[in-house]
């Protein structure tokens, strides 16, 4: 994937929705578990079907898991926040506007290191998601219905800075995004269910300045179909700009089937949500103590653990990054390699047995069950080692020019001859024996 | 009165209200409207550098909730007052436009 | 006439069982049905059989009554939420709405034992000073039919003052209850903003609105609000103040300054309704107390700061009503309301928000500072309610400004959190009511109270009742 065609470099921002799990909504009572409820409207209540005379108030841990994801990602933390209100009419939002977060975001200024470079996270805030609509024919009229179990559902917002350089990267930011959020166990991300919604807005540039228009991608529900959309927007927007113009600044979708991307509609005039202070909340005001302490209860990061568990376990960053998934199984993890070192097994090898799904890596297992899995794995029988020998000694005259090979410098004859060895003796071998006793006949 | 508001700013402004307003009573809206917001401008002649803006009335901060799951409507409850139901969902006339947020 | 008495009398008889629960609410269902074509107090009234049944299970209970408040009959400004009627808020836009759960301040009302009768008349919304912005009839003033009953909580102010209820829960946004309890010559509280729960209350302004007691006499609000107040988990702007105790100590002497402040003195001010006001204070000097003048410089810009943040704030308040849960369509807003929710979402919007929003915010700021001072040199500040005397109907409805205007001195203490009591004061010489407003400190109520309590031993224009009461039939 290219990320500049010719002369154009993309400058790509994202924007992430990420639904929090917990269990009640954003701002009142409700069971937070929209995709599970049995019926619609049935996770309801006053506050959330914005009845006359209900009232908000915050979820405690949803605010406390927004500013962890904040630290997480190297932000800073407001310590004098609030809610405001965003105003604009849709069936789904029932009070006519959103409470949500307007010019002082809980989480600001942080960043996430890629393959392609650091990105900046402009902010993070907190918000309350919308009802479902969805769209049917009733008696041959097409009309829209309503469901609130997820109006509420408290939803984070992350706004990246525009420094996506390619398709590729915004791919990974959005997973590396996601991966935290599932680390911390504040969020499922499932895209399937709504839990994570992805946006992008990108344009191209000749001299890497912003340029005057932006494209916004929206509703697209998977990582791999986000790069696809951008790899195409940068051609198709090329294309505009080699002929003179600018591309028109709107809102496109990604059709899977066609492969192209098409305009939703025309951005002309912003909406204007009358932000201002939600009176009905009272301001929120932390203190730089208890943002530590908050900082303090983060589990190590994934970042840190890779390079944690290469210097302390030697273990490959690319079995690392795929088996950290979780700060429960890591903390497992680590005693099994602890455990791995201690009777001289190379935690690596577990590592790669796990990553191999030949070790199921259970997470209601003891560390010492795990060991003693990739213990019997690998048993390997007892030789008699006069028995090897003699072994060795047929391969050996049988396959002469095998031996002459080797005598001539090809060493790679060795696995050939290892292979002979462990057919005849049809045994778990430990191959570190039986390649130095084979050596020793070679040598002679 | 210094400046009546014009029409098409009392149109678009019911539009973000998401009212309708009978044709034949825009101009009376006009300048009624007008005669308030004339009102409202006294205002300008006061000048408030640095001063912060009071936009509520609390002397508590942080007041939250912990996160506990209480009784919700059931579905006949949530539903009870809408005229325009189906299958224990509210009706609307389809929804053309995009939501744009 | 039993509902000409206090709540502590009333308490006494049937503790005494020399009345029951039955006798009071059959009192208030007579006169509400001989009266109230004339006054349109009442948009909703409960079955009667409903509530005699429920009079004759609190009649069975008396021996277990706790509140003074048990068995007896009030009423709620129809901007309450409760279950066991429809809740209007004075439009049709919600005729037909049945809430299915309750406001707060009706629940701890309904556990203290007292009986609901019915939900009372308003301007729509809170949209108004006449009860006139209504869907169920204009009110009319018990004192002078031709004349507006106040607003908005006109409804139950003038249930009070033709004795149809022991007592009434209005709603205070810019002068909601002040105005109409000076118009029907009964006693009406502003508490301080976030002294009693809002939650279950039809939102006009969410840093403006305050739930108040309306009734005959201070001693009956003291008693009312004791059973009002309190933090509520549900609502978050409600405070944890722990100033209480109004009842206990309501007749011991205070020794307070009185501060009357000059700009509730200007020129849009009727003389009538300033020499009624300026005897209350030489009433008060009389008794001995200090009477000093203070200034609070921004009441000059006091509607339109009143009015920028209470209109914003409506104007976000009334989005959810867009028929889709519940409720009519939102077109059948009247001319006022939508007059209203525009000049909101004006002054919020992009462009304009700087100079109107905002400026009113920071203005604000500005105004609760001056407040501030001058209780400095004060404990309480006695004004007027309204620049008028009670105006004919249809005198307001057509003019929005003169409208706006009548909330000049009440508006202001909303947008300041400060509690505020309006007592009768006196009448005109055509018998019209004039009431006055003693204005005191954020969570001073009790000082408030017994300050009015003594106005209220020093003359007895909150005794004398309506003629409409001499009707025969």
């Amino acid at each position: 994937m290219t990320s500049s065609n010719k002369n154009y470099q993309l400058i790509c921002g994202l924007e992430i929705h990420a639904e929090l799990k917990t269990d009640s909504k954003m701002f009142c009572g409700c069971k937070n578990d929209p995709f599970h409820a049995p019926k619609p409207n049935v996770y309801t209540c006053p506050v959330c079907l914005g009845m006359p005379g209900a009232l908000p108030v915050p979820n405690k841990k949803a605010i406390e898991w927004t500013i962890k994801l904040g630290l997480a990602l190297n932000c800073k933390i407001n310590l004098f926040s609030k809610f405001d209100r965003k105003h604009y009419f849709y069936p789904d939002l029932p009070k006519g506007y959103q409470i949500s977060q307007y010019d002082i975001p809980f989480c600001y200024g942080g960043y996430l290191d890629t393959s392609g470079g650091r990105v900046g996270i402009t902010r993070i805030h907190l918000e309350e998601d919308t009802g479902k609509l969805l769209h049917k024919n009733i008696d041959s009229k097409k009309v829209s219905l309503v469901d609130f179990n997820r109006g509420g559902v408290p939803l984070l917002e992350l706004v990246t800075e525009p420094d996506i350089k390619s398709a590729s990267q915004a791919a990974e930011v959005s997973r590396k995004v996601r991966d935290i959020i599932r680390y911390l166990d504040i969020g499922n991300c499932d895209m399937q269910k709504g839990g994570m919604r992805l946006e992008a807005n990108l344009s191209l540039s000749k001299t890497g300045d912003l340029p005057d228009y932006k494209v916004e991608l929206k509703n697209i529900n998977s990582f791999k179909y986000m790069e696809q959309a951008i790899a195409y927007e940068i051609e198709r927007q090329t294309e505009v700009l080699n002929g003179g113009e600018n591309p028109t600044q709107e809102t496109r979708g990604w059709d899977v089937a066609k492969q192209k991307s098409f305009s939703q509609r025309t951005k002309e005039t912003a909406e204007d949500y009358r932000y201002f202070p939600d009176p009905d909340i009272p301001p929120l005001q932390f203190t730089k103590e208890q943002v530590e302490k908050w900082r303090e209860e983060l589990p190590t990061l994934p970042e840190q653990t890779v390079d944690y568990w290469k210097t302390k376990f030697e273990i490959e960053g690319r079995y690392s990054r795929l088996l950290i998934n979780g700060h429960q199984t890591t903390a497992l993890l680590e005693l099994v390699f602890v455990a791995a070192l201690e009777k001289d097994i190379k935690p690596n090898n577990i590592a790669k047995e796990i990553v191999n799904k030949n070790i199921k890596l259970d997470p209601n297992s003891s560390h010492e069950e795990i060991v003693s899995t990739y213990q019997q794995l690998h048993q390997t029988d007892d030789v008699d080692s006069d028995v090897l020998v003699q072994v060795i000694d047929e391969v050996l005259t049988t396959n002469p020019d095998a031996v002459e090979k080797y005598k001539a410098g090809k060493i790679q004859v060795i696995g050939f001859l290892l292979g002979q060895v462990a057919q005849k003796l049809q045994q778990k071998l430990d191959m570190k024996q039986v390649r130095s006793e084979l050596l020793k006949a070679l040598e002679n | 009165m210094k400046q009546k508001i014009d029409k098409s700013l009392v149109k678009h402004i019911a539009q973000l209200a998401n009212l309708e307003l009978d044709e034949d009573k825009i101009d009376l809206y006009q300048d009624q409207l007008s005669v308030i917001v004339d009102h409202f401008n006294d205002l300008k002649s006061l000048s408030f550098a640095d001063v912060p803006e009071t936009s509520r009335i609390v002397e508590e901060e942080n007041v939250w909730r912990e996160d506990k799951v209480t009784p919700s409507f059931n579905q006949d409850e949530a539903l009870s007052n809408s005229k325009n139901t189906h299958q224990g969902y509210f009706l609307v006339p389809y929804v053309l436009t995009q939501k744009d947020e | 006439m039993l509902l000409d008495k206090s709540i502590s009398q009333l308490a006494r008889l049937l503790k005494d069982k020399k009345n029951s629960v039955v006798d009071l609410v059959t009192e208030s269902y007579e006169r509400i049905e001989k009266l109230d074509h004339q006054l349109n107090s009442f948009i909703t009234l409960r079955d009667k059989k409903e509530v005699i049944k429920e009079a004759q299970q609190a009649d069975k209970n008396i021996g277990k009554a706790t509140s003074p408040l048990y068995g007896i009959p009030y009423s709620l400004k129809d901007a309450y939420v409760n279950k066991e009627t429809r809740t209007t808020c004075g439009s049709e836009v919600l005729d037909k709405f049945n809430s299915p759960y309750e406001a707060t301040v009706h629940r701890k009302l309904k556990e203290a034992g007292a009986i609901l009768i019915g939900k009372n008349n308003l301007d729509a919304w809170g949209h108004g000073g006449s009860t006139e912005n209504t869907d169920y009839g204009a009110g009319k003033n018990p004192w002078d039919l031709t004349r507006i009953q106040g607003g908005s909580s006109g409804g139950p102010a003038a249930a009070i003052s033709s004795r149809m209820v022991g007592f009434a829960i209005g709603e205070d946004t810019g002068g909601s209850i002040r105005n109409p309890s000076s118009m029907c010559n009964t006693s009406g509280l502003k508490v301080s903003y976030g002294r009693v729960s809002r939650y279950g209350t039809i939102a006009y302004a969410s840093s403006l609105d305050s739930v108040g007691p309306m009734a005959k006499s201070v001693e009956d609000l003291a008693l009312v609000l004791e059973s009002m107040v309190g933090k509520d988990e549900l609502d978050a702007t409600s405070s944890a103040n722990k100033d209480v105790k109004y009842i206990k100590n309501l007749n011991k002497k205070v020794t307070k300054t009185i501060g009357v402040p000059k700009e509730f003195f200007g020129d849009g001010l009727d003389p009538i309704v300033e020499n009624i006001i300026l005897r209350a204070v030489k009433e008060y000097e009389a008794a001995g107390y200090k009477i000093v003048n203070v200034s609070i410089p921004l009441m000059e810009y006091g509607v339109s700061i009143y009015y920028l943040t209470g209109l914003s704030e409506t104007s976000s308040n009334m989005a959810r009503y867009d028929g889709v849960r519940y409720g009519e369509s939102r077109q059948l807003l009247s001319d006022e309301t939508k007059r209203r929710i525009m000049l909101g979402s004006y002054a919020l919007s992009a462009g304009y928000a700087d100079e109107l929003y905002k400026k009113a915010q920071q203005a604000r700021t500005k105004l609760i500072e001056e407040f501030n001072k001058a209780f400095e040199s004060c404990d309480v500040l006695l004004a007027p309610v309204t620049p008028s005397i009670p105006a004919k109907i249809g005198e307001l409805i057509n003019d929005p400004l003169k409208s706006f205007l009548e909330d000049l001195y009440t508006g202001p203490i909303n947008v300041a959190g400060l509690t505020s009591l309006s007592l009768p004061a006196g009448f005109t010489k055509d018998n019209l009511p004039v009431g006055m407003q003693l204005i005191g400190q954020r969570f001073h109520e009790a000082e408030l109270l017994k300050m009015g309590y003594v106005y209220q031993q020093l003359t007895d224009w909150h005794t004398k009742k309506p003629p409409i009461l001499n009707q025969n039939d």
